[in-house]
């Protein structure tokens, strides 16, 4: 593992309690606001210092309570993309990304003119920060990290200050820059959609301590991390191949063997694609129904049966590797006559599934 | 309208030393303003109170403290004398050490605005970079404050133009020696018939402080025009 940390921090009374690895790829650090997110990137990046335990990046130790090892901030090796991507107002855009060369940490992990062609940065080097949109400034700040040889990122809320039509231009980059440079990357995060859509591995945070951590599609649809952290919209998170885009303006996914449909999608063929289905958009079945209107039906196993205080029932079906998860009421789960290891079918409108929910 | 040698000696004297009395504040001036806005440390209060005294003492009495210091027996004067063979008590620079000394919290107040509106956000990007604590300060926090610095040392050479009770008791008004332009002032007003000599030097005085003001002005906007803390 390439990143191993293993810290306490205690603030007031706020405790911070956390043990994870991440490897190349994204890693997401997901959790509300007040979850000890900054907290954490505060300790890594060696702004705060943790009250016990060690960071250690590709086997090097960067900090140790024990062996009183605190390497300071500018020698860590850790490039930063913040929210506000706080650029050198003073300079201009290519100053900007040679800061570290000329002042700070030298080395190569792209050259300059390679960096500014991925980022797609050529005709805003001359240009002040002032007067760069939201997009580009994050670009630049990304480019800046990237040049400063970095061993891994840190990409703090890189697209929480952008409205969505600039998110979705930044991130394509993001996604470059996680499958071209072999880069540890922590992307700290409190939009699902967001990590749903780039990150393999989840770190997910609440109060301080770490809640889950595993799959990103997995842990984001599991229940019982969806009802800790209170979120609203119950979700499962599927991944899905597509394969056809039909004349009839439908395109074709393979999920699991089985066909889904969607509103046609801008995806070349080939391309997975990661998708959020509502709970409430399902429809449960025990026969294999003939005509109906929804056009995606999938065959699955009752994995999981969680009853709610109230009428309804939250019920896990195993499709393949992945699990959907739907809310029903008791009423039709008795009518049902659902069971653990029953076989049913789920049905789901393929206009349901909304463009904004397929995270590409 | 010839201006009396006495007059031309006042008023270069009080350029000379107003202007050395800014070069000499301006590095203190800067680390304590900086440390001020940007440091935590015990003693932190007490430091402050002490650069702001020469504000709020009468300067009668800051003179009084610099004469009773610096005259050739006090505790620095005689160290001064010993060593270096100088004197400041009734000498043009003492004139220098009162004006800096009353200009001082002034400097170090227009300094310390602009260090507090540089975002210390942007000095961690710059030490994520890999950049020392120095090489932050001379690339990112000084070039962000330099228009701050600039109104910072023109009220000090404008304070230091105008200084008068610390000046006078210390160093005396010794025309071409020690006489500055608002001793100049004070002694024409202290004898009778030097009305129109009065009134050309508070003219005169008015006119370098307000071109002073202005070159600032012009030099801080033209500065901060090329960005400044987001």
């Amino acid at each position: 593992m390439s990143i191993n940390v293993n810290i306490d921090k205690i603030m007031g009374n706020f405790y911070l309690k956390t043990k994870f690895n991440a490897d190349i790829g994204i890693t997401a650090i997901f959790g509300p606001s007040g979850a000890g997110k900054s907290t954490l990137v505060n300790l890594i990046a060696g702004l705060m210092k943790p009250n016990n335990g060690y960071i250690k990046i590709f086997n090097e130790l960067i900090f140790d309570s024990e062996q009183k090892i605190n390497v300071s901030v500018n020698k860590r090796g850790i490039g930063f993309v913040f929210q506000d991507a706080r650029l050198f107002p003073h300079m201009k855009v290519e100053a900007n990304l040679k800061y570290s060369y000329r002042f700070g940490r030298r080395g190569q992990l792209g050259s300059f003119s390679e960096i500014v062609e991925v980022l797609n940065l050529e005709g805003i080097l001359n240009r002040l920060p002032e007067n760069l949109s939201g997009g580009e400034k994050q670009r630049v700040a990304m480019g800046r990290a990237l040049l400063s040889n970095p061993k891994i990122l840190i990409l703090d809320e890189p697209l929480a200050s952008l409205d969505e039509g600039l998110k979705s231009e930044v991130i394509p980059y993001l996604e470059f820059l996680r499958d071209n440079f072999k880069l540890p990357i922590l992307y700290i995060s409190h939009s699902q959609s967001e990590v749903a859509r780039l990150s393999d591995k989840i770190i997910v945070l609440e109060k301080g301590s770490i809640l889950e951590q595993g799959k990103t599609l997995e842990i984001l649809s599991s229940f019982s991390v969806a009802k800790k952290l209170g979120l609203r919209d119950l979700s499962s998170f599927i991944e899905a191949t597509v394969y056809n885009h039909a004349p009839d303006g439908i395109t074709e996914l393979d999920f699991e063997g089985s066909k889904l449909f969607l509103p046609k999608i801008d995806t070349p063929l080939g391309r997975k694609v990661r998708l959020r289905i509502l709970a409430k958009d399902i429809i449960l079945a025990i026969d294999k129904p003939q005509k109906i209107s929804a056009l995606n039906i999938l065959e699955g196993e009752v994995v999981e049966i969680i009853l709610g205080s109230g009428p309804g029932a939250i019920i896990g079906i195993k499709v393949g590797n992945h699990k959907l998860i739907t809310r029903i009421t008791q009423r039709s789960l008795n009518a049902m006559d659902l069971k653990l290891g029953k076989i049913c079918f789920a049905f789901l409108k393929s206009v349901s599934v909304a463009t904004s929910d397929i995270i590409v | 309208m010839e201006l009396s040698p006495q007059e031309i000696d006042a008023i270069f004297l009080s350029i000379k030393v107003s202007i050395w009395s800014v070069v000499f504040s301006l590095l203190p001036a800067v680390y304590i303003a900086y440390v001020l806005s940007r440091k935590n440390f015990w003693g932190r209060q007490a430091l402050n109170v002490l650069v702001h005294i020469p504000l709020i003492l009468p300067p009668v009495v800051t003179g009084y403290f610099l004469l009773i210091l610096f005259n050739r027996t006090g505790l620095i004067g005689r160290f001064l004398d010993t060593y270096f063979g100088i004197t400041v008590a009734f000498h043009w620079f003492g004139a220098v050490l009162a004006a800096a000394i009353m200009s001082f919290p002034l400097m170090v107040r227009a300094f310390r605005l602009g260090f507090e509106s540089v975002d210390p956000k942007l000095e961690v990007v710059a030490y994520s970079l890999g950049a020392n604590r120095f090489m932050i300060f001379l690339t990112i926090t000084l070039p962000l404050v330099i228009p701050a610095l600039i109104t910072g040392a023109v009220l000090g050479f404008a304070k230091s133009m105008g200084e008068f009770g610390a000046t006078i008791t210390f160093v005396s008004n010794i025309p071409g020696q020690t006489q500055t332009v608002p001793s100049a002032i004070f002694e024409f007003l202290q004898m009778p018939g030097n009305n129109f000599m009065t009134i050309r030097l508070v003219c005169l005085s008015l006119l370098i402080s307000i071109v002073a003001l202005y070159i600032s002005e012009v030099l801080a906007s033209r500065l901060s025009s090329r960005g400044h803390s987001e």
